[in-house]
């Protein structure tokens, strides 16, 4: 009975974010709700002793949206990805995310449900002193 | 074809001031000028040959209470001070309901003659003390008289509503007025015509109406440029065209499409730096203030920096040449990120290319426009239609590429 209830309760995006930051903490400096010209990317991550800066648009079911971000992204990411609500996940057009570079996380509702469904390409659109800024900014924030 | 900048912000002052050779005007709001009486009249009358006119937003008196009052009921602060500068009552008339019906407004003359003193009152508020501080800072001009007054006008949803008729009876009777005192100031209208009901009687009717007046200003409300149809632009067009007939008029709230009318006759047009480039009845001044944004000049539409910034890393060409981004991008993309760090310069940067494109009115040749725009839409539209839409916040529109280009094309290239 309890399950069940669980299964049929609106997942927020925050629970989709906790969850996937958890994940990624795994070898990264993960930051949330970071500042870009007049918007805020949900999640970026920098590898650990390394120089590839990732962003992540969360969304539990409009990806389109999430997709939109993400393209906006690509002007400051080395790799841009969308994250979605694995029970959503398959609405997302695979097509589209190839045609512009963009990665795709599949994020449960339970720690640990995360999976990489498509790897992101290299941005070609990067700008390399917002990237260099954000940078600075997100080693800042974890020391 | 002039620019007349529409002020709205205080922050605005300093590079209005360093932009004025690229301005032939500007547009004081009746509210701004009523709340903060001492540094607008010192900043308009430092200027030297600076034309300019008071909106006098009485059209504010039609929403409902609720949208001009604060928390505690009572009117906000520089609604209440116009309308104290108007008729000593209006402001009781309007706490007094929930929203105002045509009779409500107070007798034509009353309110011209308010508004019209208002309207004069530069002068003797620049000579205050507290004014004097700034126009030791702003220095003394000789900008003091507007180049006319503007009547009290409504919004109106057909030439059948009440809101129209006395709307025109304002106009008729701050007329009578300004010829009354023989001082060469002479009265001129907004018509805050619906642009999406117009139709060929309305327009000649219109027409017909006003056709005492010199000065005419249109207020196409509900006319978002980004997502005007064809019929909208054409109808535009052609009351422009007829009214020109007879008066000088000027557009408020344009943007380049509405630009594009002075092949139709329209002598003017203004905008805020930025923003303001159109404006429909239901938005009330106030609020917080606009995300920065980029005017990209072949999309003659703006652009948030983030945007901006990936469609410069797609598409360089797109970078503009004029004198602010040469300096500031130097070709390089990159450098997009500036901008955030000089805001003023997005301003800079706006005007210099609209004072360009005013020019291009100037020497407007029709079909090359439209051959123009078609060409921008075939080249830039597949790239960038998946971003987000720009102006969703805004218009609520579902639009995001530049399809907005191809029914611009369609409108401006119809015969009348």
């Amino acid at each position: 009975m309890k399950t069940g209830k669980v299964k049929n309760k609106v997942i927020s995006e925050k629970r989709i974010a906790d969850v996937l930051i958890s994940f990624l903490r795994n070898g990264n400096h993960v930051a949330r709700e970071v500042r870009h010209y007049e918007k805020s990317i949900d999640v970026v991550t920098m590898v650990l002793d390394g120089d590839e800066l990732c962003t992540v648009e969360v969304k539990t079911q409009n990806w389109k949206k999430a997709f939109q971000q993400a393209f906006v992204n690509l002007a400051v990411a080395d790799k841009s990805y969308i994250a979605m609500y694995s029970k959503y996940v398959h609405r997302v057009d695979i097509g589209m995310l190839k045609e512009y570079g963009i990665g795709l996380y599949s994020v449960g509702s339970a720690w640990g449900e995360v999976e990489l469904l498509k790897d992101a390409d290299r941005s070609c659109y990067m700008n390399k002193i917002t990237n260099r800024r954000i940078k600075e900014q997100i080693i800042g924030v974890r020391k | 074809m002039n620019i007349h900048l529409r002020f709205g912000l205080q922050k605005d002052k300093e590079i209005i001031r360093d932009l004025s050779d690229k301005l032939d005007g500007l547009v004081i709001p009746a509210h701004i000028l009523s709340y903060q009486s001492a540094v607008i009249s010192a900043f308009v009358s430092s200027f030297t040959d600076m034309p300019f006119i008071i909106d006098p937003m009485t059209y504010l008196l039609q929403h409902p209470k609720v949208e001009l009052t604060n928390g505690s009921g009572d009117l906000r602060k520089s609604i209440s001070k116009m309308c104290a500068e108007y008729t000593p009552d209006v402001e009781s008339v309007l706490l007094a309901h929930r929203q105002l019906s045509p009779n409500n407004i107070p007798d034509c003359e009353i309110l011209c003659k308010g508004v019209r003193n208002q309207q004069l009152s530069i002068s003797s508020k620049a000579a205050t003390k507290k004014a004097e501080k700034y126009l030791k800072r702003y220095g003394r001009g000789d900008s003091v008289t507007p180049r006319f007054i503007v009547s009290p006008y409504f919004h109106f949803n057909s030439t059948s509503d009440q809101w129209y008729k006395l709307s025109l009876e304002m106009a008729q009777a701050m007329q009578t007025i300004c010829s009354e005192k023989g001082d060469g100031i002479e009265a001129g209208v907004v018509i805050f015509v619906p642009a999406d009901k117009l139709t060929d009687d309305e327009i000649a009717t219109i027409a017909s109406d006003y056709s005492k007046f010199k000065h005419i200003i249109l207020w196409p409300g509900d006319f978002d440029e980004r997502t005007a149809n064809k019929a909208q632009i054409v109808n535009i067009r052609k009351l422009v065209s007829k009214l020109s007939e007879f008066a000088e008029v000027e557009i408020l709230y344009a943007g380049f499409l509405l630009m594009t009318t002075a092949a139709d006759g329209a002598k003017v047009v203004s905008h805020g730096l930025t923003y303001s480039q159109h404006k429909s009845f239901a938005v009330t001044p106030g609020g917080g203030g606009m995300p920065e944004r980029y005017y990209i000049p072949k999309f003659r539409a703006f652009r948030s920096l983030s945007q901006t910034d990936i469609i410069f890393h797609q598409k360089p060409e797109l970078m503009c040449d004029c004198p602010v981004c040469e300096n500031l991008l130097q070709s390089n993309p990159d450098r997009i990120i500036l901008f955030s760090d000089e805001p003023e310069k997005l301003r800079e940067h706006f005007i210099s290319v609209r004072k360009q494109e005013a020019i291009e009115m100037d020497n407007f040749d029709r079909s090359s426009l439209v051959s123009e725009l078609r060409d921008i839409y075939h080249e830039y539209h597949s790239s960038i239609c998946n971003l987000p839409n720009p102006d969703a916040l805004v218009s609520g529109s579902n639009m995001n590429g530049l399809e907005y280009l191809n029914r611009w094309a369609d409108g401006i290239s119809e015969e009348l």
